[in-house]
């Protein structure tokens, strides 16, 4: 360590190169004021004895100019910044970011991690000094503030102990945002809080700490933890088997983090039946794959298991929502020649989820298996059950009515907040013709034009039901990215579309939950067992956002009931071999040896010694009687 | 004889003062000779009514002073000797050189109303009066007068006269006491702020067998200087300067030095039975010559 490590800013010891200066100026300064007396005599006398009987006379001669050179010395490196390191913090202002992911469930052999974590945080906030103060961040996949900014003790203390472990990843990334909001890196905004100090508590295993880097403020990272006694499922699916149309395969990727070659037992149930095990051995610092063949199974939960001791149980295990295929019937009726029929069938035809019958509106029977009909043209007096779309074609319904012929429509307004509308943009459609339409109460204009509405959600009670205003022939609208974003969206739309969302869900990430046409509430079971109610809006989704730790959850809706797993599975996680450099961007964090110190900074003090010297300068001045 | 007019004497001395100045005389301690008559006793025996001695009478004497009444007794020829009355010289001498133009009041403003006061004392007591004007190693010399009348010439001689100049009292005093050769009362007015020291010229005056008072004036900035700050002082007279800076420490320094400069000259006086006055030239001249002067034994 060299001296100018002791410095923030040793480059303003330019500065010093102004010593010369000030000698000269004070030369040129010392121009005494002529006074003719008459007689020197008796001065020259009193000189002579006062200079004889003072030691250091040359000193003593140059005292003010050695002073200003004190001063200039005092403020140059107060300039400089020097510090020292602190065992205690005196005034300052901490920001404890404590890391609560999957990886501090760590059990090492002092605890958790996390126990380790907030053990140390206790130790700074048990070494706040008054006019200190502090605030309590835990962060995983998101952060939250768990104590504002405070010198109150007790309040920091129950924050820190307060913090549980999520099973999600670590991200710094909104932690960063939090901090970034109270103390900007940008000097034009105004900071509420000044000269924070950031005490990063965790293993090192964290995403996105350039945020934190970009900060700019003082930051430690005091790390938790030592053991890498790890493996853990990475990966877990289901997928066809390539060699069977019928038959599913359930495939299993386990991490070994530690640095021998590991063996263990991987157990796969359904519910609680085994459905096979298998033996891994893996590399260290590696992963080995399983693949169970699964049989015919109903809807339920799988369920993989290490079958092992390791430091962090939490990734030994990972669920799975197994759903029976099922497909949404589409029935399209309309003029066969029709060229918005024949678009409506070529975009439906193509998609997996979908059967497709098409009929004419002669041959049209309503049947109670159908989920969407598709009217284009034409639409029968008595609306079936289910959802209906119509395409340039007006039901019979209180309220709705043509009244006119619109050419040209240019598109004025889009309801982006609508389900069907999501992701998708028509703004840029041209239509040639469309109808003019009196829309019933309780209607909502999708996509608007001039005199009237282009789409509209016409819902009645819990029957959705769209019409679209125009003869898709006579738009380019099929020429479009948003048609069949459009066709999309309405199957999602659809309640049997809704069911069949993602159910693999990761830790931290939220479930939606639609609403059903006999059921508003929904309730959701934790892996725990405990459960909560969720209030459904009829149009929109809801989203269950406690889903930090990992295992199945269970979303009732009336009669139905939907599994969902939600897991870690993340091999950064499962790499629990803690890092003693934190990665932020292209700089490297070093975790701090030893005991917790904090950055004293002395140009306060320098500068204080510059004033003192400058009174006893004044001083030496007004009374030099003194020396 | 009436004192001086109003208008001629205004710059330097009233009329009530002069009058007040006239119930005054100078006191003499020694004898000296005489120039002319007057009102002191001389050496010199004379024709007074005052019987002085006796003494053989021997060829050439006059008859007239024969005692009688001892030829007839003893027969033997006596002659009888009687007391000399002579006037005195006052000698009056200022320093004008430049460090005498400082002061508030100036130094050489307060000499020449000492002067000026002193000579008509002087003048009015039938004394002889004589006036140099020290400066450099040359005197500004006063023919000496007698006689009230004569004040008018010595309060114009004063007046025309400015200080400037080095001072070489020695010299100067050497100069003036050549061509004075009668002894008398040497009044001395000076600063005494020779670089040459002031012993050379004191020893010079105490060689003319004179009764010598020494008056020292100092200004009040003097006594008491109110410099503050770093300064270059410059000698008025010599040019020399000499940079201080000014501490409580140098200004005690002085008034010990001040003091001891002081003292050094009122002993060296003293010890060869000079009187010595410290004054400063603040002080009203009245109370110069009725407090300092007529307690100190010059005046009377």
């Amino acid at each position: 360590m060299s001296s100018m490590d002791f410095f923030i800013t040793p480059r303003a010891f330019a500065f010093l190169g102004l010593i010369p200066l000030l000698i000269l100026l004070y030369l040129l300064k010392l121009r005494r004021s002529e006074v003719i007396i008459p007689s020197t005599m008796l001065w020259m006398k009193s000189l002579q004895d006062l200079t004889a009987n003072a030691p250091f006379q040359k000193l003593r001669r140059n005292l003010l100019l050695l002073l200003q050179i004190l001063i200039l010395l005092l403020l140059v490196t107060a300039l400089a910044r020097p510090y020292m390191q602190s065992s205690g913090i005196e005034g300052r202002n901490l920001c404890l970011l404590l890391d609560h992911s999957a990886s501090m469930q760590t059990v090492e052999r002092d605890g958790t991690r996390l126990a380790l974590a907030k053990a140390a945080a206790l130790e700074v906030v048990n070494g706040m000094e008054r006019g200190d103060k502090a605030m309590v961040i835990a962060f995983a996949e998101s952060a939250d503030v768990r104590c504002e900014l405070t010198d109150d003790l007790y309040h920091l203390r129950r924050a820190i102990e307060g913090i549980e472990a999520h099973d999600t990843r670590s991200n710094v990334r909104d932690a960063a945002q939090i901090i970034r909001s109270i103390a900007p890196v940008n000097p034009d905004v105004t900071a509420v809080v000044h000269g924070l100090e950031v005490l990063l508590f965790s293993d090192g295993n964290i995403r996105e700490g350039e945020r934190l880097a970009a900060l700019s403020l003082p930051l430690q990272y005091i790390q938790a933890g030592k053991t890498n006694d790890n493996l853990g499922i990475t990966r877990l699916s289901v997928r066809n088997d390539s060699t069977s149309e019928e038959a599913r395969q359930c495939f299993i990727q386990v991490y070994n983090d530690r640095d021998v070659e590991s063996q263990s037992t991987l157990s796969l149930y359904f519910e609680e039946h085994l459905l096979g095990v298998d033996e891994l051995t893996i590399p260290p610092g590696d992963t080995d794959e399983a693949i169970f063949v699964l049989p015919d199974l109903e809807e339920g939960i799988l369920r993989a298991e290490l079958d092992l001791e390791d430091a962090l149980a939490r990734d030994n295990r990972a669920w799975l929502s197994v759903k029976q295929e099922t497909f949404i019937h589409v029935y399209l009726v309309g003029t066969p020649d029709s060229i918005g029929l024949s678009m409506l069938r070529h975009v439906f035809s193509l998609d997996p989820r979908v059967k497709l019958s098409v009929g004419t509106p002669e041959q049209f029977t309503p049947n109670d298996e159908t989920d969407l009909y598709l009217f284009e043209g034409w639409c029968p007096e008595e609306l079936p059950a289910g959802t209906l779309v119509f395409f340039n074609t007006v039901p019979a319904m209180e309220g709705l009515d043509v009244i006119g012929e619109l050419s040209n429509p240019p598109i004025m307004g889009l309801d982006k907040e609508h389900p069907v509308l999501r992701y998708t943009n028509p703004g840029n459609v041209s239509i040639a013709k469309a109808l003019q339409l009196q829309l019933p109460a309780g209607a909502t204009t999708l996509v608007s034009t001039e005199g009237g509405a282009l789409i509209a959600d016409i819902s009645q009670s819990l029957q959705p039901m769209l019409l679209v205003a125009f003869d898709i022939g006579d738009s380019n609208w099929p020429l479009h990215l948003s048609f069949p974003l459009f066709m999309q969206n309405l199957l999602a739309w659809l309640p049997q579309g809704r069911i069949a969302g993602d159910a693999a869900i990761a830790t931290g990430s939220p479930i939606e939950v639609y609403p059903l046409p006999e059921s508003l509430v929904a309730q959701v079971q934790t892996p725990a067992g405990d459960t909560t109610t969720l209030e459904l809006d009829p149009v929109r989704p809801v989203y269950y956002g406690a889903t930090n730790t990992a295992g199945p959850y269970t979303v009732t809706r009336g009669e139905q009931v939907d599994h969902y797993a939600v897991n870690l599975l993340d091999q950064a996680e499962s790499a629990i071999r803690p890092a003693d450099e934190v990665q932020m961007g292209t700089q490297q964090l070093a975790a701090v040896a030893g005991p917790i110190s904090f950055t004293k900074e002395l140009w306060r003090w320098l500068l204080l010694g510059g004033l003192a010297v400058l009174a006893i300068e004044w001083w030496v001045y007004t009374y030099r009687a003194e020396y | 004889m009436t004192p001086p007019s109003h208008n001629d004497t205004a710059p330097l001395l009233d009329a009530t003062f002069l009058r007040r100045l006239e119930r005054m005389a100078i006191a003499v301690k020694k004898v000296h000779l005489g120039a002319a008559k007057g009102e002191r006793r001389s050496k010199r025996k004379g024709t007074s009514t005052d019987f002085a001695d006796f003494r053989n009478y021997v060829q050439g004497d006059d008859l007239r002073h024969v005692d009688w009444n001892i030829y007839g007794r003893l027969d033997e020829l006596y002659l009888k000797l009687f007391q000399e009355f002579e006037d005195v010289t006052l000698h009056l001498l200022l320093d004008v050189s430049q460090s005498m133009a400082f002061g508030t009041p100036q130094k050489f403003a307060f000499g020449q109303k000492l002067v000026a006061a002193m000579g008509y004392i002087g003048l009015a007591g039938y004394d002889r009066v004589s006036v140099g004007l020290l400066s450099g190693d040359r005197v500004e010399g006063l023919t000496p007068i007698r006689g009230k009348a004569s004040a008018n010439k010595l309060f114009a001689f004063l007046q025309k006269n400015d200080a400037g100049g080095s001072t070489n009292l020695d010299e100067a005093i050497r100069m003036y006491s050549m061509r004075q050769r009668n002894r008398g009362v040497y009044v001395v007015i000076s600063d005494f702020l020779d670089e040459e020291g002031f012993e050379p010229a004191l020893k010079r005056l105490c060689a003319t067998r004179s009764d010598v008072y020494i008056v020292q004036v100092l200004a009040p900035e003097e006594i008491e200087p109110e410099l503050t700050g770093d300064l270059k002082l410059v000698d008025s007279e010599s040019e020399h300067y000499t940079e201080v800076s000014v501490s409580r420490a140098l200004l005690k320094r002085y008034h010990q030095n001040r003091d001891a400069f002081v003292e050094r000259v009122r002993t060296y006086c003293l010890g060869r039975g000079m009187g010595h006055y410290l004054v400063s030239s603040d002080t009203p001249v009245e109370n110069i010559l009725l407090d300092v002067f007529r307690k100190g034994g010059l005046l009377r």
